[in-house]
């Protein structure tokens, strides 16, 4: 299978914390890591330099097996759920996709937010604001705008927080799905639920390092 | 370019929206240079100076003291609900967010400018609606824009940031305010293009180093 991010000898620290060291991680399309780690081991620290919102203080990051030249053409392909907020307060679920969607793009915007929509079960609250959500909602939406590009590389940063679990079965319905169609998902959490087998692959942070592992 | 320049509208569009629902930047501008204004013109007598000489000093401190406090405005939802971070990961250029900054502090000066401007015709008795004026102010307002969409980005990863970017931000704009006052005293009192060229050639000379300075480091800014 085609390698989708390959990272090498990566190390980072934010001033005397040395949180990842010598990490190497490679994941291909079609295929899903799930991390697990302590609080504070890394895995947030993991999901940031996977989409290059932070830089490894050394250490080579590779894109569909090069170094990456062309950061936009690599953040075209990504979809990453921060353990942040993601989404303007002040505007309603609609604003926040169709305003995602023009950031990527999209032809046609309306026919990926009505099929995230309906995926995630936000259609009919899609003129409410975002503030005036509960924040299982808010995460739902957030699941929504990462996948209205259809990304390659699925990043998510803890997605179970604020889900009940109905949500989370159909979290794992849309990582089956996503799995099939290809993309390559990278999966940091603590949550036992992920454990079951969706067909993904584990790991876990220890000692600053990553190492694989056949069972939760 | 036909993706980046809708990316850019629709960038703009979320910081225009998302400040007419606040109406943060617009309000405290406004009442911050209303207030000064109406301070200085109940403190001076204006029967003994002439208001031509004195007018141009106290709207340009104005708008750049409410500026400065305005600006981060433009930033705070960015910084509060930290949104940042999801703007960086999307395909556009980080040029894109300054420019949008920019444009949108820009628009949003001028609609507080047209106000303030006004009021000072009333209380100061100066014609400000001349040709060269609009032109300085122009000049003047993309300047304090450019400078602003910069230090602003500064301060999204700082504390305090509402008290630190005036003493970043007023520093470096000083030629840009020596030259919106000197010039529009000149167009006060003289009204004649040639007059005020030079002027107008430092304003846009200051703007020619400051916008591809703050472009050049903007992303580093904001980038961690």
């Amino acid at each position: 299978m085609d390698e989708a991010i390959s990272l090498e000898n990566i190390t980072k620290s934010f001033g005397n914390n040395l949180i990842l060291e010598d990490l190497n991680l490679k994941i291909v399309y079609g295929e899903v890591l799930c991390v697990s780690g302590r609080n504070g081991s890394g895995k947030s620290t993991l999901i940031r330099i996977l989409s290059r919102l932070i830089n490894p203080d050394s250490g080579n990051f590779f894109f569909n097996g090069k170094p990456i030249h062309d950061s936009k053409e690599f953040r075209k392909n990504i979809g990453v759920l921060l353990d942040s907020n993601m989404l303007y307060q002040d505007m309603t679920i609609l604003e926040n996709l169709k305003f995602s969607s023009s950031l990527y793009g999209i032809k046609n915007p309306q026919k990926n937010i009505n099929y995230v929509s309906e995926l995630l079960g936000i259609s009919n609250y899609l003129k409410s604001r975002v503030k005036e959500l509960s924040r299982g909602f808010k995460k739902r939406t957030e699941l929504a705008k990462i996948l209205l590009h259809q990304p390659r590389i699925i990043l998510l940063d803890e997605p179970e927080i604020n889900l009940d679990k109905a949500t989370i079965e159909t979290l794992k319905d849309i990582i089956v799905q996503e799995r099939k169609k290809g993309a390559s998902i990278v999966l940091c959490t603590h949550s036992e639920q992920f454990n079951e087998p969706i067909g993904q692959k584990f790991a876990y942070i220890k000692d600053r390092k990553l190492i694989l592992s056949k069972n939760p | 370019m036909k993706h980046s320049l809708s990316a850019l509208g629709y960038l703009i569009w979320k910081d225009l929206l998302l400040e007419f629902r606040s109406k943060e930047f617009i309000v405290s501008v406004l009442i911050f240079s209303l207030l000064t204004i109406i301070i200085f013109s109940q403190s001076i007598n204006l029967t003994t100076m002439n208001p031509n000489e004195i007018g141009p000093a106290i709207l340009w401190v104005s708008i750049a003291f409410s500026a400065s406090i305005g600006i981060p405005k433009i930033y705070s939802k960015e910084k509060e609900e930290n949104t940042l971070e999801s703007l960086l990961i999307t395909p556009i250029s980080r040029d894109l967010i300054f420019f949008s900054k920019l444009i949108s502090i820009f628009i949003l000066l001028i609609i507080t400018e047209i106000i303030i401007f006004s009021l000072s015709i009333i209380l100061f008795n100066i014609q400000l609606l001349n040709p060269i004026i609009i032109l300085i102010s122009l000049i003047t307002t993309f300047g304090y824009s450019t400078v602003g969409a910069l230090f602003g980005a500064m301060m999204i990863r700082t504390r305090s940031s509402e008290f630190l970017l005036p003493i970043l931000f007023l520093p470096i704009i000083i030629p840009l305010l020596i030259f919106a006052i000197g010039s529009t005293e000149i167009a006060l009192q003289l009204n004649d293009w040639g007059k005020c060229l030079p002027w107008i050639g430092l304003g846009i000379t200051y703007n020619l180093i400051f916008f591809p300075i703050s472009i050049f480091f903007f992303e580093k800014v904001i980038i961690d």
